[in-house]
């Protein structure tokens, strides 16, 4: 696998769950190194259980799974686990510990890590995150945006090379959300691959530079967010048009290719628009 | 909740080492609550007590606490005289039944009820002072069973979690109209209220499987691993033997070696 390239690379991977549900059907993609990736998909495309796999949580039953060379299997799992960091979408679920600062050590912890390593890990996790404040804080006594920057931070003190994130937007309001995307584009900033799992196809489309669509357990498509404007990806992968493409297909300003999905072009189109009706004027 | 800061946490007995706090009440238990009179037992509340006024630990929480012995003492002083044969201070009557209350009855039961007393107000002199964070990391240093620690700190953590759900689905039906009848024997409020009951082991099961899942995508293999961040000094372990002589005092007091 070509390691220089590819954070992920999945080669026909399926995945039944123990009561028969066949979750994943023979799915392969691939998440390039340092890319923003975006995995939609409606609910039980298997996006979660796709994510499972990245750090072994789930082994495969049949097919592989490589991340950043090296196979997904019993004897890579535990070191799988220092380079994928999983956020989950209910922070309720990972922070277990009775403080912030507690749960924000329990990763590098398990790593073996010494204390002084440990200490300045926790700390510069909470600092990134802006969670510093809340260290000695219960997490039940924390708000929901608070409680997710916690289990970013606990996840961060490990150090992964691959961060993913399920649903990191549920509940949030639009704060925390800035706060949130904020935090995801300085971690790609500092090299990171980060993936996240979400329904929402219009923070897809502005924030992602690689988007993977499945359905079904399958692959419907994978390229470069611009495949979000293609009505076969759309319709094949059950989800919409960014409401910008929308906007612009729907009012037929644009067509095919030429359709924009972030709202910077769209905003370009429509100034060209202008000055080209000023002109004609 | 106990993880509030309360006032005096300036004090010396917020101050001391949770592990020599936990190891000198221990120790003060064990020996005073040894005490079968009413005098050795009135002297071991009386020090606690006043440990917890000198150590600035709000009276007002130390009231609240106490007063929970009224509903649990309240029992003991009720029953026991009946329940222990001796001097017959009074007797009821109903009907065909009938029973003495004793004297020594009630005195036993004044005697359980102090050891209840000294051991509710030691507790509360530990949460208030420490706060479960640092006693259950004491816990832990002290080499009590992690297994055990962690079911505790679980139940805590979640507790509070599982009662938010339980909220929102109770909201949840009152929003579509339900409301219980007034007795338990209705049918359908009978129903309703076990399939919530029921939904919420559920989904308390559903939850215990995430968590368990997300720590181990942390790494976690079985074993617990934490940072002991506590340093006694000198003054921490002075305090600790004072407490302890103190309940050991008591101890010799009560069986007459003092």
């Amino acid at each position: 696998m070509p390691y220089e390239k590819y954070a992920v690379e999945i080669k026909n991977l399926f995945y039944t769950y123990p009561g028969g549900v066949e979750a994943l059907k023979g799915l392969s993609v691939r998440v390039p190194l340092n890319s923003k990736t975006a995995l939609l998909g409606p609910n039980g495309a298997g996006k979660t259980t796709l994510i499972f796999h990245l750090n072994g949580i789930f082994l495969p039953q049949k097919g592989e799974v490589y991340v950043l060379g090296q196979e997904v299997s019993r004897k890579t799992e535990k070191e799988l686990k220092t380079k994928v960091g999983l956020v989950f979408q209910d922070p309720d679920d990972q922070l277990f510990a009775p403080t912030v600062w507690e749960d924000a050590a329990f990763g590098p912890l398990n790593m073996g890590l010494k204390r002084d390593e440990v200490e300045k890990r926790v700390e510069e996790a909470l600092k990134q995150v802006g969670a510093y404040e809340l260290k000695d804080r219960p997490p039940y006594m924390l708000s929901y945006g608070e409680k997710k920057r916690a289990a970013i931070a606990g996840v961060l003190a490990m150090d992964p090379e691959i961060i993913v994130l399920d649903e990191p937007w549920a509940f949030l309001d639009p704060l925390g959300q800035e706060q949130i995307g904020d935090i995801l584009t300085r971690l790609h900033e500092k090299g990171k691959t980060i993936i996240l799992a979400t329904h929402d196809v219009d923070f897809a489309a502005q924030w992602a530079d690689w988007v993977i669509v499945i359905r079904d357990g399958m692959l419907v498509a994978e390229g470069e967010p611009s495949l979000l404007t293609e009505e076969g990806v759309v319709f094949r992968g059950g989800l919409r048009y960014p409401l910008i493409t929308r906007l612009f297909k729907e009012a037929k300003l644009m067509e095919g290719d030429k359709l924009p999905y972030t709202l910077d072009q769209g905003i370009e189109i429509i100034r060209k628009l202008l000055e080209e009706g000023l002109r004609q004027n | 909740m106990g993880y509030k800061k309360k006032e005096g946490s300036g004090a010396f007995i917020f101050k001391w080492d949770p592990r020599v706090k936990i190891a000198a009440l221990f120790v003060y238990l064990v020996f005073s609550l040894q005490a079968e009179r009413i005098l050795p037992l009135l002297l071991s509340l009386g020090f606690v007590v006043l440990l917890a006024l000198l150590g600035r630990v709000s009276l007002w929480e130390f009231i609240r606490r106490l007063s929970l012995l009224i509903l649990f003492g309240g029992f003991l002083l009720i029953f026991y005289p009946f329940l222990v044969p001796g001097q017959e201070i009074f007797a009821v009557n109903l009907g065909p039944l009938g029973a003495d209350a004793s004297l020594e009855g009630f005195y036993r039961g004044v005697v359980l009820l102090l050891r209840l007393a000294v051991s509710l107000a030691v507790l509360t002199v530990l949460l208030v002072s420490t706060g479960p964070v640092n006693i259950f990391k004491a816990l832990e240093d002290l080499r009590v069973p992690g297994l055990f620690l962690r079911t505790a700190e679980f139940t805590l953590r979640y507790f509070y979690l599982c009662t938010d759900e339980l909220k929102t689905m109770i909201t949840a039906q009152k929003a579509r109209g339900f409301e219980p009848a007034k007795s338990l024997l209705n049918i359908f409020t009978m129903n309703t209220l076990s399939h919530l009951i029921g939904m919420l082991f559920l989904r308390t099961y559903k939850r215990g499987e995430r968590v368990y899942t997300a720590m181990l995508s942390r790494g976690y293999t079985g074993e617990f691993y934490t940072l002991s961040s506590f340093s006694p000094q000198i003054s921490d372990y002075l305090l600790g033997v004072l407490v302890s002589a103190a309940g050991i005092a008591i101890f010799l007091f009560d069986k007459g070696a003092v």
